[in-house]
């Protein structure tokens, strides 16, 4: 608590010409809403209340969840983005609603990245394709060679409207294959078709799909992510296989634009210290989510490359 | 053995005390809207389920079947007390089961349907954890195709089962497929029918408009009659024994109900009304000696009909359990329950949630136990359940209704949502409209349509899928002949009545 | 029982049946011609417009035929509530308008507080006794929802410009 004054003060002088002085503006003196962009119950509700009861240890006030679903997700960020700017309604949420619904759903007071404030990423999901355990296809090398020579003949079990559809196109446009995209609403389900063999792909994400890995149904081909995971080195990535696809699915923290710097300085340094709180790491990696704090000038970044790529293509199914 | 092993583990979760609460909470819960008859069964778990998330996704649903069944004893208080089916599986009770009660005997009908529904009970939850680990291993089987023709299965099963007239069924079913498609598509993530506005792009979520249809509606009913609550005498503990030839003319006839109630449990449609007609019509087939005492208070014709719809409140799971599919609102609502837990009932949940299941299973066991304790001294309470003041129930009824939907998705969009279909709920029922084939259809049309368009993306657009994956095929045969068949059934019957007539 | 024989100018059951069928239809109408304008997808019935297109041609079919067709046999639904009586359940549903329009500004205990007084003396209760449910059960939802399942609960712009200045 000690440090966390300091740190505060020292914002507060180091911003210069700030109105208040942190003495003069002690943050947070009540409760603060973390919103969540889909209901109770689901994995970014269980994020955002291990979140909300880490974030009370260091902020020692109370953080009440709010549920705003709705929306493809979209209807949280703008509780959040239209929200008044004082730090006390921040909100979690990953980079799907943020960067490829935002171009489906009409009518939003909020759209690329520079129209909200990322304090930081928290958790990194990786996103693989898989095929049948089973299938003479062993390397990626196989499935783009086999693809070619029978166009639309195989079938991916993925995720529609999402980072995964994003990311399965723009590989198979590096890869120039025609496979027939399966679109299910969820992991589950997808990785329920997929063990029902009727597709010879998944691509899902890597907690989709980890339990079936590990029971030996599904064989991982690589990852999309920027380096090989610790858990299983021996998948490689599409990166050094020739595929310059990097994506991640990411969990953020963030606030509406304009926050005072002082105190957007008290809730990052809050947020960095729930990253290394024990509860919130279980509830995180038993999800098979990396916890891992990324600045969120970074996560600015990566959004808006993401943003920018699905902007004029992710008008699917149309 | 395995099976064991599981049902230890299932135990284990069922055994801690928060699900241990949560099933005594919901049995009682469950007994209450049973024994009031302005409340539903179905207004109750959609009353409580917004509560339920709050909760894990096995105490939420452990909590949620504890209504469903606890509903299921309550219901027949009611029925038996005053003549008045506490919900649609106690119909059939009011006709025996008040004649026996006007004989001095209303203490033991009580009793025996309590027993009765503690037999069928634990009959159809044996065969509950027997058939849901066979059909979870066939389940990978059932895929996009199946699951389309699945749906529109019970679609073609239901709308001839409720009600009055499969036509108006048919179009409230389809209105409430329409109503499912407003909003953002689960599939694309496009919006539909939204005019570019906030609020229908939330669309309209299953729980307003449930709690609209049936609670809200109900209570605008009750506040435009003249009659109200009901009041109830006291039942005398005394009486509650049942004489030796009555438990020897009941105790077939309860095993008997609990193996109808659990085969139609299993198929679509709403079992639960169903089954106490089957059980009543075979009970009355097969009477030797007593043939003329039904309808003047015959033991068998409420004692087979309450274990028949205690039946089917178990068995009913196996396929919301093994399939995902829902063929009763009831069942829809805790399917809708493990939704919002963001856990994906189908095929997979016995291998991905055991917990979930077994947990369900074993909590099961302890709450038909906790029901039979609950009943047997509590008659007397649960008849002085309706001598609560009238004005306080309506308005706490309401008021926990806004604030459980409110809290939902933080939405004032729903609040509407639910007055709103509170008032049309109100209209229609006054028309004479079935409420059930909507909220089937709220809950079916997603199904069906995702579906349907991942089949479609599965095949290419080749509808020949249908028909070329063996269950695929045979089910899609019953849909020809759930179409066709009541057709030519109606028509064989007015063709004899006319040559009757000649 | 009497009452049903007094009701003389209650629509009668078909004639109801038949209007409120009439509205439906167009509704669906309306629903198909929206529906009719979105795509239907690649391959075809993959779009978000193929099944609002089956489910709304077979809404006005359905529809048509419930209005037209010659009806008997239905089940009479009943006599429809007249003059206090219907008057209640509009109170009733006026009420729940109220709440709604009220609950931003007045946030959820007050206004819960003043739709029970007002509910509970619109069925019948006695002023004190309306008085303590309106005041326990916004008590009781507070215990329950904030403090027990610390469910973040609408304290109304009021309420906070109360507080917060």
């Amino acid at each position: 608590m000690r440090m966390l004054l300091a740190t505060t003060i020292a914002a507060g002088l180091s911003w210069a010409g700030a109105p208040a002085l942190a003495s003069d503006d002690p943050f947070p003196t009540k409760p603060i809403t973390l919103s969540v962009n889909y209901g109770a119950g689901g994995g970014s509700d269980a994020i955002a209340r291990a979140l909300g009861r880490a974030l009370e240890k260091s902020l020692k006030q109370p953080v009440a969840i709010e549920n705003t679903a709705g929306g493809a997700g979209t209807r949280g960020v703008t509780a959040v983005v239209t929200a008044q700017p004082d730090g006390y309604q921040i909100g979690v949420a990953t980079n799907s609603p943020m960067t490829i619904a935002v171009h489906t759903v009409k009518g939003l007071p909020w759209g690329d990245p520079s129209t909200y404030d990322i304090l930081g990423g928290i958790g990194i999901v990786y996103n693989t394709i898989c095929v049948q355990a089973d299938s003479p296809l062993q390397t990626l090398d196989d499935v783009v060679k086999f693809a070619k020579e029978n166009p639309g003949k195989l079938k991916v079990a993925s995720i529609a409207g999402g980072i995964n559809q994003y990311t399965w196109d723009a590989f198979a446009k590096k890869a120039n294959i025609n496979i027939r995209f399966v679109p299910y609403s969820g992991d589950a389900e997808g990785v329920a078709s997929f063990l029902g063999k009727n597709t010879e792909l998944a691509a899902l994400t890597w907690p989709g799909l980890k339990a079936q890995i590990e029971v030996g149904k599904a064989r991982p081909l690589a990852v999309f992510g920027p380096r090989r995971m610790e858990s299983n080195p021996d998948v490689p990535t599409f990166k050094e296989l020739g595929y310059d696809v990097v994506t991640t699915s990411d969990y953020v923290v963030y606030a509406p634009k304009g926050i005072p710097e002082s105190r957007r300085v008290v809730l990052i340094e809050a947020i960095k210290q729930s990253i290394s709180d024990p509860e919130f790491r279980r509830v995180l990696t038993t999800q098979n989510i990396q916890v891992k704090f990324t600045d969120g000038e970074e996560m600015t970044r990566q959004f808006t490359e993401v943003f920018r790529g699905t902007a004029p293509t992710a008008q699917s199914g149309k | 053995m395995d099976l064991l092993g599981q049902m230890v583990g299932g135990f284990a979760v069922a055994l801690q005390p928060v699900n241990i609460g949560a099933a005594l909470l919901g049995a009682l819960v469950g007994t209450a809207t049973g024994v009031l008859p302005g409340l539903g069964v179905l207004g109750a778990m959609a009353i409580l389920m917004p509560i339920t998330i709050h909760f894990s996704a096995v105490t939420g649903l452990i909590m949620l079947a504890g209504i469903y069944y606890g509903a299921m004893y309550g219901g027949s208080t009611t029925a038996i007390l005053l003549r008045i089916p506490g919900e649609g599986g106690s119909i059939v009770t009011t006709i025996d089961g008040y004649e026996f009660a006007r004989k001095g005997r209303a203490g033991a009908a009580l009793m025996i349907c309590a027993v009765g529904s503690f037999i069928a009970g634990t009959i159809s939850i044996v065969g509950l954890s027997f058939f849901t680990t066979i059909l979870a291993d066939v389940a990978l089987r059932f895929s996009s195709p199946e699951f389309c023709l699945l749906a529109l299965l019970g679609a073609l099963t239901l709308v001839r089962i409720t009600g009055n007239d499969p036509a108006q069924n048919t179009l409230m079913l389809l209105v409430g497929v329409a109503l499912a498609t407003i909003g953002v598509d689960a599939v694309s993530g496009d919006t539909r029918f939204t005019f570019d506005t906030n609020f229908l792009g939330l669309g309209f979520d299953l729980v307003p408009i449930t709690l609209g249809l049936y609670g809200l509606s109900e209570l605008f009913h009750l506040l435009a009659s003249h009659t109200g609550f009901p009041r109830a005498d006291t039942v005398r503990l005394r009486d509650m024994i049942p004489t030796r030839s009555e438990w020897s003319r009941a105790w077939p006839a309860i095993v008997r109900g609990s193996g109808i109630g659990f085969l139609i449990g299993l198929l679509p449609g709403p079992g639960s009304l169903t089954s106490t007609f089957a059980s009543y019509g075979v009970e009355k087939a097969i009477a030797r000696t007593h043939r003329d005492e039904f309808g003047k208070g015959a033991v068998e014709g409420f004692a087979g009909p309450e274990a028949a719809n205690n039946a089917v409140a178990t068995s009913a799971l196996v396929p919301v359990l093994s399939l995902g599919i829902p063929f009763t609102p009831n069942v829809a609502l805790m399917l809708g329950a493990l939704i919002v837990q963001g856990i994906q009932p189908g095929p997979l949940l016995l291998s991905q949630h055991p917990d979930v299941v077994w947990g369900l299973l074993a909590s099961m066991y302890i709450g038909n136990v906790a029901l039979l304790a609950l009943n047997l001294p509590l008659v007397g309470l649960w008849v002085r359940l309706l001598r609560v003041p009238q004005y306080a129930l309506i308005g706490f009824i309401f008021a926990i209704s806004f604030i459980g939907v409110y809290t939902m998705r933080s939405s004032y969009w729903d609040l509407c949502v639910l007055v709103g279909f509170g008032a049309i709920g109100a209209i229609l029922r006054q028309i004479g409209f079935d409420l059930a084939p909507l909220v089937l259809g709220l809950v079916i049309g997603p199904i069906f349509e995702k579906a349907l368009r991942e089949t479609l993306f599965l095949s290419g657009g080749d509808l020949s899928i249908f028909v070329t994956r063996p269950i695929s095929a045979t089910l899609s045969a019953l849909c020809v002949v759930a179409v066709v068949g009541p057709t030519l059934a109606t028509l064989w019957r007015r063709r004899a009545a006319v040559t009757k007539q000649v | 029982m009497v009452e049903a024989a007094i009701g003389v100018d209650v629509p009668s059951a078909p004639k109801i049946v038949r209007s409120a069928s009439l509205i439906l239809t167009a509704l669906g109408l309306f629903y198909l011609h929206q529906a009719s304008m979105m795509p239907l997808g690649d391959p075809p019935g993959t779009g978000i417009g193929a099944v609002p297109l089956m489910v709304g041609t077979c809404w006005v079919a359905f529809g048509l035929y419930v209005t037209i067709r010659n009806q008997s046999g239905l089940v009479d639904s009943g006599p429809w509530p007249k003059g206090r009586a219907a008057l209640r359940a509009l109170y009733a549903l006026l009420l729940c308008v109220v709440y709604i329009v009220g609950l931003p500004f007045l946030g959820i205990f007050i206004t819960t507080g003043v739709f029970l007084v007002l509910m509970a003396r619109l069925a019948g209760a006695p002023s004190t006794s309306a008085l303590v449910v309106a005041v326990m059960t916004p008590i009781a939802f507070w215990v329950i929802f904030s403090l027990g399942l610390k469910v973040s609960l609408p304290y109304g712009s009021l309420l906070a410009a109360v507080l917060g200045s």
